[in-house]
């Protein structure tokens, strides 16, 4: 693997961990009854930052060495399911984390001119939840792949 | 002013809803109608960079037209958008994970 790639699968990683990080820090800060808006609004931006960070530097890894490198090398071996199942939905259900993140980050700042309701609080809370879970389904996929090509 | 920043966080909510049903449709019938893979492959060179620039497309385009509309709204039109956005999401996640197991144990029967 050249130079290259290792530092654009490195980068996909360090940038989505900094996303389920922000994400997670966002989520707690949502649960407090006053929550530091502004703080929770960088962090969504953070959030979204770092997932569009990483579709790039991943998309390019993806594009330029999985298919024609790693993927052989999973289908192969004992774990195809790795790539048939996990590979097949992280890939696309990774797009959906950018998006879901900076609609988190616009709906806050508008909470940041208003005092946020309980129920609208109640509902940035859920949506940041989902966001998270799905980033945390996403890493974990991302782990299950890289054993299938060991 | 707070009119206009609801009606901007509204739009958002709705068009990030639009972009992931979009995705998760477009994930499943592209794999199931090969023509339209194929029409990826050959527009954007992988059809996973074709789903990505559609629907990062669509996510500005949806919340610019849906900014345009003559909404009157109150906050909890925020609140329902962003349970929506919640609901989808989650299916969305279900649906594509539910979509490729049953795609690979149907490739073992």
């Amino acid at each position: 693997m050249s130079d290259l790639l290792k530092i654009l699968l490195t980068s996909h990683v360090l940038f989505g961990l900094i996303g389920v990080s922000l994400l997670f820090v966002l989520t707690t800060s949502l649960l407090k009854i006053n929550p530091p808006v502004i703080a929770a609004r960088r962090y969504a931006l953070g959030a979204a930052l770092s997932f569009f960070a990483s579709w790039i530097s991943g998309g390019m890894y993806y594009v330029m060495h999985y298919g024609k490198s790693v993927k052989p090398i999973i289908l192969a071996g004992e774990y195809p399911w790795a790539h048939f199942i996990f590979m097949e939905a992280k890939e696309h259900v990774f797009l959906f984390l950018p998006f879901l993140s900076l609609a988190l980050f616009i709906a806050i700042s508008y909470a940041k001119e208003v005092p946020p309701s309980d129920t609208l609080r109640r509902s940035l809370v859920m949506v940041s939840v989902a966001t998270f879970v799905i980033a945390l389904i996403v890493t974990l996929s991302g782990i299950v792949i890289s054993g299938g090509a060991r | 002013m707070n009119q206009k920043k609801l009606l901007q966080a509204f739009s958002y909510t709705l068009s990030a809803t639009v972009t992931v049903v979009f995705f998760t449709l477009i994930t499943i019938v592209a794999d199931v109608f090969l023509p339209l893979k194929d029409w990826l492959k050959l527009t954007f060179t992988h059809h996973w960079i074709g789903k990505g620039v559609l629907g990062f497309v669509l996510f500005f385009v949806s919340a610019m037209f849906i900014s345009l509309l003559p909404l009157r709204l109150i906050d909890q039109s925020l609140e329902k958008a962003l349970r929506i956005l919640f609901w989808t999401s989650l299916l969305g996640t279900l649906a594509i994970f539910s979509f490729f197991t049953f795609e690979f144990l149907s490739r073992l029967a």
